[in-house]
Parts: structure tokens; C-alpha cells; sequence
């Protein structure tokens, strides 16, 4: 069964519809790459699948069913920009709200639910700073705890938002490397991606999109000069071209 | 003390005082919750406005019922609900932001309370003591109410802890996993007109907010732990309802500004005393790191030059070498001397055996961090002397030996020189 199914997905953001006309078939199992320029539609595309954007038409599919009812099966990792990190709260109760898909709406973590996170936080090498304050965390630690939480709740489905922006080197193998191990494990993984390195050791497929899906395939069939041009309407800069090359 | 006791307990021979004093804790426990959500989510501005935006419901409730509270409260509730909705409204509806449009609809629902009021013929609203608190008038209808709140506030936020806590953190992570962010917004600002009806008549809308706001703002300065905060907040609205009662009591203040006032104060000692980050407690700590430095460098001066006779000579050296004041140098040396690291002996002033294998120990920080950062690649070559300088500082026994067994123990720095081996 498809992970994910996009059935003519329009969503409109200030007025202006962002993205257009999407249809795509996802399979379990992979690791898929969003790839775009700015404002070509990435993260939206991202929050209309997930329903955070209403949908002007189309519909959106997760395992055959309505998102709502698939809640549970859907884990986001979010831009560790967007948070405010002077919250009062420790690594271990942000890891915690992963589990509470589970907890009864006035209920409190059980045991289990308790070694889930810590075993989470053991997988992103985090255990020894559980009941540090998320103010004392360096950027890459940042990452790794948004990471913690999409394990503890034990999805289907991950949703990566720019996971590799703003953390080091070391980190961003040691997600990449979790990630892989999700896959193994016949997980889905969705990553927007907002550079052209590494995209033939990342991703098994791509979506390429600016505003209209351009192209989706496996990576070895897309991500060719002629699709990535026209992805990218001929604005490459330097940079990319020069990755481009590396790739090669 | 028989004055400061009577001070005290005086006012408890009276009743009003009394129901003053319950509603007070009212007070400070309701907005102290609500507040710190408030605080959190950054929703400062409308809580603002929803104080004012109750006065129509009040009166409408007056006109309806007269004093009777329920209506009142009724009144407040269903001015405060559709005040929010109505910001959020227009916000959503056009290109209007929230603050411009938060400051549309609260200014007009006041202006409409304020109308009303005008219209009142017969038996007058007093809008005096609605607007800036008169505790001293709480009546035994007011304290019941004030209690309902108080109780259905806590246990909202006990009950609903979790999505409290994770739509105020994170609203997509919230959406993603089924809890209506929406539903929380317009239960929390329930909550908060609640919590602004049982502050009425003690603080007043015109400074409800206040207590609100600065309560969990004071106690924001002193946690980081959400938990902690709610407490905090809660004691520090007790503390400043209390205080402030008190000085309405004895000086004839308005009680309203009083209590605000007390609790402008608390925040102005945890802004500058506060442990963690307080102005003057930064300040001290920064001047005493550099005492600590100045100290440091000293040995290091004089484990390398060796004992002097002439120790005005000395201070004049050291005042050119490290830029400091004469008077600073001497200052440390005087606390030096007692603290057993610098001797005079034989007309001859230097380092105690304490004081050397002090120096050794900043050496061997100072070159093992060298080899560190080189090896690491952290800082370039130019400039890892001066980083040193401020490292050999700062850095702990344990963290040092850590560094010692990560490089495998060297015994060269880059520039060549010995590490000293650490004393057993």
C-alpha cells in the first residue's frame, strides 16, 4: 500500500496559490527527497500533506486513510528556528510529548511510555543531558531532540523540515545514519532538502517541484541537468552547479 | 516589634479585611496561572484587552440583574469570548495584524462599556472602583465567586497540562497529533477572562493585567522549569495582593496601584539579584572572575621572573605588562598574602610552595589547551596563545585531565614547550 497518496493538492498562501496541481504516489520504505529553490513550494507541500495548510482542492491519503484518522503514524521534525528556546521545559518532557498520541487526554506517562524516551534519547546520544533545560542545548543538540521525539512516537511516517540546517558535521551524519535505520525498518522518511550536495547519497527518490511537481522518480532518474534546470528555472547559482558537478 | 506585630494583625479585627485578604490570594493565584500561559504564548496584548473588553458585559449584567455577581461574571465571560474571537476574526479576515487589530476591538468594546455607563440613570455603577480595584469593598458574594474561579482555573491547568504545555511549545506538533489548537486558544482565554472577573474588584481592569503579566514575569527571572514557574508565579501574586493590602490599609492607597506596585517592585529585585542572571549579580561574578584572573596572572609573572626585592618595583612591572592599575595589583597582593600564595622572606618577596604549584597548574592548563585546540584544529595558529590566555583561566582539574587523556597525555605543546605533569 502507498504510504502517502496526493490527489491534485492545491494550497494557496497569502492569497497566491504556492503550490498547484500535485499528484504524487509515495511508497513505504523510502527516503524521498523535496527539492526546490526558495519559494518554490517545498514546506508547503510539506504542511498540505500534513493538513497544517488547508487544501484549496484535492485530497491527501496517509496509508489509504484521511490524516486524521492516521494521526499516530505521522511524526513531524520541525525547523529548530521556528522554536523559542528560553521555554521552561528539559529535553526529556519535549521527548515525552512524542508519546502523548498514546496518553488518555487527562492521563500521565506511564513506565513504558518513560523508557521509550530513554531509549529515543539513547538513539541520538542524548540520555546524559535527559533533564537538561532545552535553553542550555548547542544547535546540533537542538536537532537531535526533535529527532528523539518523532522516535518516541513510534510512526510510519517522518517528516523532516531542513533537518540538516544549522547543525555540524558530526550531528548531521549522525541523523542521516538514524535515518537510514528507519528505512531499514520499512519506515517512509520525507526530508525537504534545501541544497544540491548529497542528494545521490541521501535520497531514493525525488520530488522536484517549483510551485507544479516538475518531476518524481528515483533519484538516479531525476536528477538530471535538463529536470534540475527546469526545477530551478535556470537561477543555479555557483554553488549548486558546483555540487552538481561534484556529484558527477 | 510590639508595633510591627500590631501593624500586622490590626487589620484582622476586621471583616472586610479579611474578605480583602482571601480575595487577594484569589488574585494571585488565578492570574499567576493564566499569566504564565499568557506570558509563554505572547499573549501579553490581549490580555490587555480583554480587561478592558469586559467592562460592557459588566455593565449589560448590571442592567440586567443589578450587583449580583453571577450575572456580572456572565456578563464579563461573554464580552471576553467574543472580544478574542472578534480580534482573531478580523486578523484572519484581512490584511489587518493582530496588535492593530487588537488595539481596534478592545478600544471599542471599552468605548461601548464607558457609553453604557453614561446611561445608567437611576442607581449608579461605580466606576471608580471597577476601574482601578477597591479590595476593601469585596462583599461575601464576590470571595464565593472568586474561590469557583480560583478552583476551576487550577484544576484546568492541572488537567490540562499536557496540551497546555504543547500547544504553547509547539502548535504544528500539537496539530499533528490531533489536539485543536484552536479549542485551546479560545479555553485559555476563557480561563483568562475568568481570572480577570475575580481580579476586578481588587485590582481593577485598568491594572488587572499587571498581575497577569509581571508575577510570572518576576518568577520567569528566577526558573526555567514550567512547573516551578506556575508556583513562583502564584507566590509572587500572593505576595504583592498581600503587601499591597496591607499598604492600601494603613496609607489610604488605592488598593489596585498598591498591589501592582509591590509587584513592579519584586520584579525590579529579581531583574537585578536574581542567581542565574540578575544585572548585579552578573556584574558581581564578572568582577570576580577577573580578581580571579588577575590573581592568576600575577603568579604566572612571578613564577617566570622569580622573587623580588623591591615590590614596588614589581607593581609598577606588572602594571605595564597586564594594563591593570597599581592599585588593583596591590590590592591582590594583600590577598595574596592571606590566602598563602605570595610570602615575604629575607627582604625578598615570592611565591610560597602553594603559590608554585598553582603556577604549574595554570602552565600546564594553559599548554595542554594549546595542544588541544591546534590538534583540534579549533582556532587558528595566530591566535591560540591569546585563546589560551583566557582558557588557562576558566578551565576545571577535571575537564584538563579529560583533555590530557583525549590527546594521549603529550609532553610537548605545539610551541615546543613542556606540559608540567599534574601533581599526585
Amino acid at each position: 500500500m502507498n504510504a502517502i497518496t496526493v490527489k491534485n493538492l492545491t494550497v494557496t498562501y497569502n492569497k497566491k496559490p504556492a503550490i498547484k496541481g500535485i499528484n504524487l504516489e509515495i511508497e513505504s520504505g523510502n527516503i524521498v527527497g523535496i527539492i526546490g529553490p526558495n519559494g518554490a513550494g517545498k514546506s508547503t507541500l510539506m504542511k498540505g500533506i500534513l493538513g497544517l495548510l488547508p487544501a484549496d482542492t484535492g485530497e491527501v491519503k496517509i496509508f489509504g486513510n484521511d490524516i486524521k484518522i492516521s494521526l499516530k503514524r505521522v511524526a513531524y521534525i520541525p525547523q529548530k528556528e521556528q522554536f523559542d528556546w528560553d521555554f521552561p521545559i528539559n529535553v526529556f518532557e519535549v521527548v515525552m510529548m512524542g508519546r502523548y498520541p498514546y496518553i488518555s487526554r487527562f492521563g500521565s506517562p506511564s513506565p513504558r511510555d518513560k523508557s521509550i524516551v530513554e531509549n529515543a534519547l539513547e538513539k541520538v546520544e542524548m540520555k546524559d543531558n535527559a533533564y537538561t533545560q532545552i535553553s542550555n542545548l548547542s544547535g546540533g543538540q537542538q536537532q537531535r531532540i526533535f529527532l528523539a521525539r518523532a522516535l518516541a512516537q513510534e510512526s510510519d511516517i517522518y517528516f523532516f523540515d531542513e533537518p540538516f540546517v544549522g547543525v555540524d558535521a558530526k550531528t548531521e551524519v549522525a541523523i542521516f545514519n538514524l535515518i537510514k535505520e528507519l528505512k531499514e525498518e520499512g519506515k517512509t522518511i520525507i526530508i525537504v532538502h534545501h541544497d544540491l550536495g548529497k542528494i545521490k547519497d541521501y535520497f531514493d527518490k525525488l520530488i522536484l517541484i517549483n510551485q507544479t511537481l516538475i518531476a518524481y522518480g528515483n533519484t538516479d532518474k531525476v536528477f538530471k541537468p535538463e529536470l534540475i534546470h527546469k526545477t530551478y528555472g535556470g537561477q543555479l547559482t555557483i554553488l549548486q552547479k558546483a555540487n552538481q558537478l561534484m556529484e558527477r | 516589634m510590639d508595633i510591627l506585630t500590631k501593624y500586622i494583625t490590626e487589620p484582622f479585627q476586621y471583616e472586610f479585611i479579611q474578605r480583602a485578604l482571601i480575595a487577594s490570594l484569589m488574585v494571585g493565584v488565578s492570574c499567576g496561572l493564566i499569566g504564565t500561559y499568557i506570558m509563554l504564548r505572547r499573549l501579553s496584548l490581549i490580555g490587555d484587552a480583554l480587561a478592558h473588553a469586559v467592562l460592557p458585559g459588566v455593565v449589560i449584567g448590571f442592567m440586567v440583574a443589578g450587583k449580583n455577581p453571577l450575572t456580572l461574571f456572565l456578563g464579563a465571560l461573554g464580552a471576553g469570548i467574543l472580544t478574542s474571537i472578534l480580534i482573531s476574526f478580523v486578523e484572519r479576515n484581512s490584511k489587518i495584524k493582530e496588535d492593530t487589530s487588537i488595539g481596534i476591538i478592545f478600544t471599542g468594546a471599552f468605548a461601548l462599556g464607558i457609553l453604557l455607563v453614561s446611561q445608567l440613570k437611576q442607581v449608579h455603577l461605580d466606576l471608580s472602583s471597577y476601574l482601578f480595584g477597591d479590595v476593601l469593598g469585596v462583599s461575601d458574594s464576590d470571595i464565593i465567586m472568586s474561590s469557583i474561579i480560583t478552583v476551576f482555573i487550577l484544576l484546568s491547568v492541572l488537567l490540562f497540562y499536557k496540551q497546555l504545555l504543547v500547544t504553547s511549545f509547539d502548535p504544528t506538533m500539537a496539530h499533528i497529533i490531533g489536539i485543536s489548537t484552536a479549542m485551546v486558544h479560545y479555553f485559555l482565554m476563557t480561563l483568562l477572562s475568568m481570572s480577570i472577573v475575580a481580579g476586578l474588584q481588587s485590582v481593577g481592569v485598568i491594572l488587572i493585567i499587571a498581575m497577569l503579566i509581571t508575577p510570572p514575569a518576576t518568577a520567569f527571572l528566577l526558573t526555567d522549569k514550567l512547573k516551578k514557574l506556575l508556583l513562583l508565579s502564584c507566590i509572587f501574586g500572593v505576595i504583592s495582593s498581600v503587601i499591597g493590602l496591607y499598604l492600601s490599609y494603613h496609607f489610604n492607597f488605592a488598593s489596585g496601584a498598591s498591589i501592582v506596585l509591590v509587584s513592579v517592585f519584586l520584579f525590579c529585585l529579581a531583574f537585578l539579584f536574581s542567581p542565574k542572571d540578575g544585572l548585579v549579580v552578573k556584574n558581581f561574578r564578572r568582577r570576580r572572575n577577573s580578581n580571579v584572573n588577575l590573581m592568576e596572572d600575577i603568579i604566572k609573572f612571578m613564577n617566570k621572573n622569580g622573587a623580588v626585592s623591591d615590590i614596588n618595583d614589581l607593581t609598577i612591572k606588572l602594571s605595564a605588562e597586564l594594563g591593570i592599575s597599581t592599585g588593583k595589583i596591590n590590592s591582590a597582593f594583600t590577598k595574596m598574602k592571606s590566602q598563602g600564595i605570595i610570602e615575604d622572606s629575607q627582604g625578598r618577596t615570592g611565591l610560597t610552595s602553594k603559590g608554585v604549584a598553582e603556577a604549574t597548574r595554570l602552565v600546564r592548563s594553559h599548554r595542554l589547551w594549546e595542544t588541544y585546540v591546534t590538534e583540534k584544529q579549533i582556532v587558528s595558529k595566530e591566535d591560540i596563545h591569546q585563546d589560551a590566555e583566557k582558557y588557562e583561566h576558566i578551565l576545571s582539574d577535571d575537564l584538563i585531565a579529560e583533555i590530557d587523556e583525549e590527546l594521549g597525555h603529550p609532553e610537548k605543546d605545539p610551541h615546543g614547550s613542556p606540559i608540567p605533569k599534574k601533581k599526585e
